[in-house]
């Protein structure tokens, strides 16, 4: 029995022709794909090691160094979506179609070979060919007999002419004995010289007797000859047309004509030659882009029973194919079931096991199947939130769906998403821009439609601006000198400041002012409640002198100015007096002011210090 | 009845007798005056007028009285600075007085009362110039 692999390769050459899809444009690119396995062993097989070779445990077809995923395959996914959803071929015309298969099948059987029951047969084929999901290939198969009779009765006409030819060669060669024989009859002369003389003239005239009868003689053995080429040639070329359609007919996966048409070319060629020379003589003069589009003909099997054997195991494993997917749809293993319909339906599309099925019964797995074409397509364009709302659609409705493998997809495309917007987080917060786009430029990559993208996007962005708006509102209440604003909002701008070291230290200059301010605020509110408004005011004036554009200092100082007005007078008459250098009026008013507040601090700094520039040598 | 005879005092004599009485009383005040006050020949400073602008009274030489209130500090070069609580109205003024180094033997204590003649010097200062005990 020939290898599955084997057999599943040779009909993936036909899908690939039959759907005319170069292997390139389905490279698999989904996360999900299977990654390229080693060649398998079967392309060691007989047909040499270029055969192409099918891994049943990864789908993933292998041939001439290239890859596919049969799963992978969006026209054969919906190719196999619109046969789920067709009705099952079980109409008259299918019947009447069918049992004429049979019919001329069964007349062309080796036991039942007949000139009668060829012609039999060869009548069916037009009334076959009416049935539309026949594609006319009966039609071909008609014309292709047709023209091997025509060939045959050309060669018929060939033998004719030769026998022809071949009598008038007999009578040629009996003139040209007789005309040789006759031609030294009569006495030769007696006198030497004279004998001499006759004997040339004698074999002169024989000569120009026998000189045209060779020369037809020549043309009819050229005829002869010529017509001989010729017949091999016409013969030889209505095989060989012969057996290119059969060979499209296995490559598109017709198994049924391709045992019809076996059956008919044993009829027509009779001599036992089962040689098939597609592989050798036409595929030589194949074409580099025939080959791309048509696959390669040199690959072929060798004779025409192999190719017989091939559509027999082809049909068997088809009809195997669909009971198991019966079996297993019952079982309601639906991932197995698909699979298997998939595998039947990819191998023998056309054949009345895989057409005669239920609507009702392939429906049982479309959903599956519209599912995990879903899924494939959601790890392709990597929407792994759908992905993985299906993978768990897909394992609450069939039994053995393995979600492993779509899983670990979806988990580590996640995972690393994840790990690369934490970076993009990290680096928003340590003001790497470059970093923090390359970084959400690497997760949307990996999960475009991830929906922590945009949540963490608009955290970051948001997160941004407030810190570069905090920064800015620092800038231009720092340049307003409205230290008391950045005091109340301190803790926006240390959270805004702490990666910036230059603005952090302007904003702590801020802070410890303010806090000064506030210092002396307390102390003042402290001293007034006592009911010492002199002192109150001279906390709030050392605050002051501080910060001279605080609204609150200010707004105490006011207050405690008029309060304390007498000593707040002296204080500042003293402070202008020293200004103006008048040394003894300055000591004079600043004693007056402690007179009026012995614990004025002003007041007796501002004593010491005139005191020791009066006292100065 | 034998009417006597009345003398009647001469009124000149009763002027003559009272320009003396006044005459004697004037000097007594006079000289009672002089023993109380040794600056009366110097003006009083008026503690408003210096706290206005001293630099203008420089070079004027003013007395003044009042309690040592504190020693400011001392210089050997400069001499001793002192606040001198003066009375002026209904409240008292302190004004800082220089005692300079020739006055080292002066024992100026805290709450001393000393009537001073100061002069105003060139910086604006109240210098001692005379000091005594009052």
């Amino acid at each position: 029995m020939i290898p599955r692999a084997l057999w599943a390769a040779i009909v993936w050459g036909a899908i690939s022709w039959g759907f005319a899809q170069s292997p390139e444009a389905v490279s698999p690119a989904s996360p999900a794909s299977s990654p390229p396995p080693a060649a398998p062993a079967a392309q060691k097989g007989f047909l040499g090691n270029d055969v192409p070779a099918f891994d049943p445990g990864s789908e993933v077809m292998t041939w001439d160094g290239k890859i596919w995923n049969i799963q992978d395959q969006r026209v054969f996914r919906a190719r196999f979506e619109k046969y789920l959803n067709a009705e099952e071929e079980s109409g008259a015309e299918a019947k009447k179609y069918r049992d004429q298969f049979k019919q001329m099948l069964d007349l062309l059987s080796p036991a039942k070979m007949s000139k009668e029951n060829f012609r039999k047969a060869w009548a069916i084929l037009p009334q076959a060919s009416a049935y539309e999901p026949d594609a006319e290939l009966c039609n071909s198969l008609d014309d292709a007999i047709f023209n091997v009779l025509l060939a045959q009765r050309e060669v018929v006409k060939i033998d004719d002419q030769n026998r022809t030819l071949a009598k008038r060669k007999d009578t040629l060669e009996w003139n040209s004995r007789f005309a040789a024989d006759s031609s030294l009859l009569g006495p030769a002369p007696k006198n030497p010289v004279a004998a001499e003389q006759w004997s040339r003239e004698q074999n002169l005239k024989r000569d120009m007797k026998m000189q045209p009868l060779l020369a037809e003689l020549g043309e009819v053995n050229a005829s002869i000859a010529g017509n001989r080429v010729k017949k091999e040639a016409l013969r030889l070329q209505a095989k060989i047309e012969f057996q290119v359609l059969i060979a499209q007919l296995f490559l598109q996966r017709r198994f049924e004509h391709v045992l019809l048409a076996n059956r008919f070319y044993r009829a027509l060629f009779g001599d036992g030659d089962n040689q098939l020379r597609v592989a050798d003589d036409y595929a030589t003069h194949q074409s580099a882009k025939n080959k791309e589009s048509f696959g390669d003909l040199a690959k072929l099997p060798k004779t025409l029973g192999q190719l017989d054997a091939l559509a027999n195991e082809a049909i068997r494993d088809v009809r195997e194919g669909v009971e198991a997917f019966s079996f297993l749809s019952e079982k309601s293993e639906l991932k197995s079931a698909s699979e298997r319909l998939m595998e039947a339906f990819a191998v023998g599309e056309y054949l009345p096991e895989i057409r005669l099925l239920p609507r009702a019964q392939k429906r049982e797995v479309l959903d599956f199947t519209r599912k995990s074409n879903q899924l494939l397509s959601a790890l392709e364009v990597k929407d792994y939130e759908r992905a993985g709302a299906l993978v768990r659609e897909l394992e609450a409705s069939s039994k053995d769906f393995d979600s492993a493998k779509p899983m670990a997809a979806i988990e580590t495309a996640r995972t690393v998403s994840a790990l690369h917007l934490a970076k993009a987080r990290a680096a928003a917060a340590s003001g790497d821009r470059t970093t923090l786009e390359a970084e959400l430029r690497t997760a949307t990559e990996i999960w475009p439609r991830n929906p922590a993208l945009a949540e963490v996007s608009a955290a970051i962005f948001t997160q941004t601006d407030v810190q570069q708006q905090a920064l800015n509102d620092f800038e231009r209440l720092h340049a307003q000198r409205n230290y008391r604003q950045i005091f109340e909002d301190k803790v926006r701008f240390i959270a805004a400041t702490a990666l910036h070291p230059e603005k952090q230290e302007k904003l702590k200059q801020v802070l410890d002012q303010v806090q000064l301010a506030e210092a002396a605020l307390l102390r003042a509110a402290e001293l007034a409640k006592r009911g010492d408004p002199a002192g109150a005011w001279e906390s709030v004036e050392r605050g002051f002198s501080d910060y001279p554009d605080d609204p609150k200092l200010n707004q105490a100082r006011a207050e405690f100015t008029t309060q304390a007005a007498e000593f707040v007078r002296s204080i500042r008459t003293a402070q202008e007096m020293e200004r103006k250098q008048q040394l003894g009026s300055s000591l004079a008013w600043y004693l007056r002011a402690q007179q009026d507040y012995p614990n004025s601090e002003v007041a007796q700094d501002g004593i010491a210090r005139l005191a020791s520039q009066i006292l100065a040598p | 009845m034998v009417r006597r005879a009345h003398r009647q005092t001469s009124p000149l004599l009763w002027l003559i007798l009272g320009a003396v009485f006044l005459a004697l009383g004037g000097l007594g005040i006079l000289v009672f005056q002089k023993d109380g006050d040794p600056y009366r020949t110097v003006e009083k400073l008026r503690a408003e007028d210096y706290l206005e602008n001293a630099n203008s009274l420089r070079g004027n030489t003013y007395q003044i009285e009042g309690v040592i209130a504190h020693a400011l500090g001392s210089s050997p070069e400069k001499g001793r600075l002192f606040s001198l609580r003066t009375g002026q109205g209904d409240r008292e003024c302190p004004l800082p007085i220089l005692v300079p180094p020739g006055y080292r033997d002066l024992n100026l204590q805290k709450g001393q009362r000393y009537r001073v003649k100061v002069r105003v010097n060139d910086a604006g200062l109240l210098e001692v110039e005379e000091m005594t005990k009052s």
